[in-house]
């Protein structure tokens, strides 16, 4: 894995990165976006457009956010390698430290 | 670099080459024979380059005969590049090295980019007020830049401009070609060894310091040395010669400094300097926008013409620095997409933002339609831009 979306998404889910993954793999989940790891092919593309700078490069992640690199990844544990984000569509759930944090204010 | 392809003349200097723009008007999706007999397949619409440029089974290796960027050089101990590697070796090289120019690591040069900047530009205010900007600023911006950042020795400036300039010489012969790249990397090669004594703080070194095998450096510093400053500097000129001649545009970013960045994304798509498109080589069956291409089969995507696609990109021959054309192919798509794309992109803005705050009445010195576009060869560009102020 390389690029993974941190807590800065949470809440806001712009989106924009989905328009340009070349590997369609970052996925919708219910309150933040998560890159499949084995799908990301590090070609960059969605850090430079994030509108809150929310995806960082595995290897520079810090604290708080290093944990994100694990949540990524927990996210897709109990699936069945999925085929691509755009055909999925938003799937309603979270990882349990995302589903618990408050809601971010507008 | 060298891909023989379908004439590049061109008739208007904001249009793509003449022959693109017809076949995109004739079929999004063609079969195409060469003067030189050999046939491929040409995709001129955005979600068709896209679409090939994303899957894994177009292959980026030059060593088979049959892909269109296959030179005779390349035989069986041919050592690819990172441009012309697949996956697995690829997604390895490759994760090596992204992690240099992530927005947040290259957010760290701004200043230092800005002072090369302001540098370039004191020189040419302390000299006549005429010049040439392609040796004034273009070039030894970005020069310096990807110098600095590789750890080469700016010193050497002269060295590597003249002989990346041959490697991309419209009408250069492959020998002429060839004697350049190994002119590079015989140089290179010595940088590299001379970092393994005493490595500093430049990403060649940190190559070295995490293991990367000595020729694998030397062939990743090539590339990046030669990537990282003649399309900049192509962009900066195209960029600042367009701005001097629609003045318009100029009025609109003095008064809207914020609109830089978004000038400098609708400049990117607008010239897509990488004339020759991204060629590929099929080694599945795939099919792509109806048409079943077959393994073995050659295919170019043409992103000059993708980015002028109208169902992409509304009135596609304006220049809107408000449109939103972040979805351009300019620095390709996919696995190969440009590693330095973001490097550029600052390049870009600081030169532009700080030419016209500094040089407010900055003009062209010749007629537009004098200047001498680089037309024929792989990158689009000007090879001299003469200003005055």
């Amino acid at each position: 894995m390389t690029f993974v979306v941190t807590q800065a998404c949470v809440d806001v889910q712009d989106k924009s990165c989905t328009q340009v993954c070349p590997a369609d793999c970052i996925y919708e989940g219910g309150r933040m976006m998560y890159i499949n790891p084995d799908q990301c092919i590090d070609c960059g593309a969605c850090e430079e457009v994030c509108p809150m700078s929310a995806i960082r490069f595995d290897a520079d992640l810090t604290d708080p956010d290093l944990q994100f690199a694990d949540f990524n990844a927990d996210f897709f544990a109990d699936m069945e390698a999925p085929k691509g984000a755009r055909k999925l569509g938003k799937i309603d759930r979270d990882v349990p430290f995302v589903a618990a944090l408050p809601r971010q204010a507008d | 670099m060298a891909t023989p392809t379908i004439s590049l003349d061109r008739t208007d200097p904001y249009r793509p080459p003449t022959e693109h723009v017809r076949l995109q008007e004739d079929a999004p999706i063609s079969w195409v024979q060469l003067a030189d007999g050999r046939q491929m397949w040409v995709l001129t619409q955005h979600e068709d380059v896209r679409a090939m440029l994303a899957d894994r089974r177009f292959s980026s290796d030059r060593r088979d005969p049959r892909h269109p960027s296959h030179q005779p050089y390349m035989g069986p101990d041919h050592r690819p590049g990172l441009i012309e590697m697949d996956a697995p070796d690829h997604t390895r090289v490759r994760r090596s090295v992204v992690g240099e120019f992530t927005v947040q690591k290259l957010a760290a040069w701004r200043p230092r980019i800005q002072e090369i900047v302001d540098a370039s530009i004191d020189d040419m205010l302390a000299g006549p007020a005429e010049t040439d900007l392609v040796q004034a600023l273009s070039l030894p911006v970005p020069s310096a830049v990807i110098a600095e950042l590789l750890g080469v020795p700016y010193a050497d400036h002269d060295f590597f401009q003249d002989n990346s300039a041959e490697f991309v010489r419209a009408g250069a012969t492959a020998e002429e070609r060839g004697a350049a790249v190994g002119r590079l990397k015989a140089y290179i090669a010595e940088l590299v060894q001379e970092k393994t004594k005493s490595p500093g703080e430049d990403l060649l070194s940190r190559q070295i310091l995490a293991g990367t095998d000595p020729e694998e450096v030397v062939s990743l510093g090539f590339l990046l040395l030669i990537a990282g400053h003649e399309t900049t500097a192509n962009m900066i000129s195209l960029s600042v010669a367009t701005l001097l001649d629609r003045r318009e545009h100029l009025a609109e970013l003095r008064d809207n400094p914020e609109r830089t960045v978004g000038a400098v994304e609708e400049l990117l798509r607008y010239f897509t300097i990488a004339e020759i498109g991204a060629a590929r080589l099929a080694i599945e069956d795939v099919e792509i926008g109806g048409v079943q291409i077959r393994a073995g089969e050659a295919v170019l995507g043409l992103t000059n013409t993708a980015n002028r696609d109208p169902l992409v990109f509304p009135e596609p021959d304006e220049l809107d620095f408000t449109r939103m054309a972040r979805n351009h192919l300019a620095f390709g798509f996919g696995p190969h997409q440009c590693l330095g794309q973001n490097l550029a992109r600052l390049e870009l803005e600081i030169v532009l933002a700080t030419l016209l705050r500094r040089i407010p009445t900055l003009r062209l010195a010749v007629p537009f339609t004098e200047i001498p576009f680089k037309e024929k060869g792989p990158n689009y560009g000007v090879y001299e831009l003469k200003v005055a102020w």
